[in-house]
């Protein structure tokens, strides 16, 4: 089961991957940090997941196959 | 850095040059890689010089797209404060202003487009903001305490006057349009984000293009095309950008607004491919060349040109186009493209309350939607687009979420 991370050190909390993947990433008011809403991601959740982890302008995502 | 032809040279080590490297490797390509850039330190998060790092009280550095450690862990050799002032397509090779010759078996031309410039009477150019060496100035401009002078209406001089009144900085926005950004929104969406501005305190001169601008000993005398002028005492010129095709001229490299390539992102010269805002790709859908400025657009073509030169392929990239911008902490999300004539649709939310989701089309074809608040509308739409959806479609899918 694939699942996605943020490394808070580099995330800047911009939400570039919300709007990638708005069920999958968010950023709450007042975060600092880009939080996972969906622990597992499914099938359909990967491409646009892959997408925002190379969109990200500070490389903080990183995706973990299985 | 290879003088053999045997390995792969980037030119622009920003988004789309950065993709492509990575592209590259992820392709299974080993082979000697070496990225340009004439920037001292390049590939940066551009798209925040004009939001945060601009509204930002104190100087913040925009965030660096990789880390040292990040390329050197995939033998990506980056060669910056290196600028190609020439291509020989016949020798391959990459001429630098430090006087070496590079050369490469494939090329990527990434080297992006510049602020169109704005010059003076006097052949001063205007200040402009595409660099991290330009925040620096403009920041200067924010904290003078005198009024600012935008010239230009498009996205970057929209955020730039945010930003600047979030500051407190008193702004003028001159616009050659009816309304700022009308062919990109439809003017239901335009009238709330120019009323949002006013509401903020911009001033504007709206339809009238800037003809000239004068120096005076106070600042500036900026005349528009239908006659008026306009006092200044600093100003921003954002009227657009021209691609940074100088260092190909005469190359044999086929240019018409850019580097002109395929679906594929392949020029006419066998080796030579291009990406990023400096593609002139061919867009099937609309049956034309046409360039995309825009992030996530040079992120995912960059990666697509080095995964077709890794594998041999030459896989069309034909994403659906993405671009958002923020103004006054609220961000706009633009899925596909309006185009002229298009019908624009409020299928969730309401304009006036900056929480909507809008579609664009003709008849039954849906071209694009603008969403501002509804995220969660993105993905849907996104996927309407992809599968060449009808504007039913997209207001069946608004009924049913
Ligand atoms: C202020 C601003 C705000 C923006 N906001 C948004 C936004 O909110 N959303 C969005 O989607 N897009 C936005 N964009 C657009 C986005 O930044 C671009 O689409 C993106 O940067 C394009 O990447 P690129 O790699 O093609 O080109 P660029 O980022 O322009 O990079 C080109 C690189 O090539 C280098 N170069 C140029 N000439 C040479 C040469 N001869 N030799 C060597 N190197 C050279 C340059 O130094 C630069 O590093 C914004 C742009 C600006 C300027
Ligand atoms: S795009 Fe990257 S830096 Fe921005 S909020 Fe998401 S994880 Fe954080």
């Amino acid at each position: 089961m694939s699942r996605v991370t943020v490394d808070p050190g580099r995330c800047t909390a911009y939400g570039i991957c919300v709007g990638i993947h708005p069920e999958v990433f968010a950023v709450p008011p007042g975060s600092p940090v880009a939080v996972i809403t969906r622990d597992v991601l499914s099938e359909d959740d990967l491409e646009d997941v892959e997408e925002a982890v190379r969109a990200c302008p500070a490389q903080a995502l990183h995706l973990i196959e299985g | 850095m290879s003088s053999d032809n045997d390995g792969i040279v980037i030119v622009g080590a920003s988004a789309a040059g950065l993709s492509a490297a990575d592209g590259l490797r992820e392709g299974g390509y080993t082979g000697p890689l070496t990225v340009l850039d004439e920037e001292a330190d390049p590939g940066y998060d551009r798209p925040m010089l004009s939001k945060s790092l601009l509204a930002a009280k104190e100087h913040v550095a925009p965030a660096a797209l990789r880390t040292r450690d990040q390329l050197a862990a995939k033998q990506i050799e980056l060669i910056a404060g290196h600028g190609a002032k020439g291509l020989d397509i016949d020798r391959r090779l990459v001429v630098t202003n430090c006087g070496e010759a590079i050369g490469w078996q494939h090329l990527v031309i990434a080297t992006g487009v510049t602020a169109r410039p704005v010059v003076t009477t006097g052949g001063t150019p205007l200040p402009t903001l595409r660099t991290r060496g330009d925040l620096a100035a403009v920041r200067l401009l924010a904290t003078s305490g005198e009024p600012v002078t935008l010239v230009g209406g498009g996205f970057v001089g929209l955020e730039a006057a945010a930003a600047l009144r979030s500051r407190g900085v008193d702004v003028t926005l001159l616009c050659a349009n009816h309304l700022p950004l009308a062919g990109a929104l439809g003017d239901a969406i335009a009238i709330w984000l120019h009323g949002l501005h006013l509401a903020n305190g911009v001033r504007f001169r709206l339809g009238s293009a800037t003809h000239r601008v004068a120096e005076t000993p106070q600042g500036y005398d900026i005349h528009l095309a239908d006659g008026r002028a306009e006092q200044a005492t600093n100003v921003l010129a954002g009227i657009g950008t021209e691609p940074a095709t100088d260092w190909l001229v005469g190359s044999g490299v086929q240019l018409d607004h850019g580097v002109v390539t395929d679906a594929a992102g392949r020029t006419n010269v066998d080796g030579v491919w291009a990406a990023g805002d400096i593609a002139c790709r061919w867009d099937q859908s609309r049956r034309r060349h046409r360039r995309f400025e825009h992030w996530t657009h040079a992120i995912e073509q960059g990666r697509r040109v080095g995964l077709n030169i890794a594998r041999g392929e030459a896989t069309a990239h034909d994403a659906v186009p993405y671009v958002w911008t923020e103004q006054y902490g609220l961000t706009l999300h633009m899925l596909g493209e309006r185009r002229p004539g298009d019908t624009d649709i409020v299928v969730e939310g309401s304009i006036t309350a900056g929480d909507f989701v809008v579609v664009h089309g003709t008849d039954d074809e849906l071209h694009g939607a603008t969403i501002c608040g509804r995220v969660r509308a993105l993905r849907t739409l996104k996927k309407l687009l992809r599968a060449r959806a009808s504007l039913n479609d997209a207001l069946g899918s608004a009924a049913s979420a």
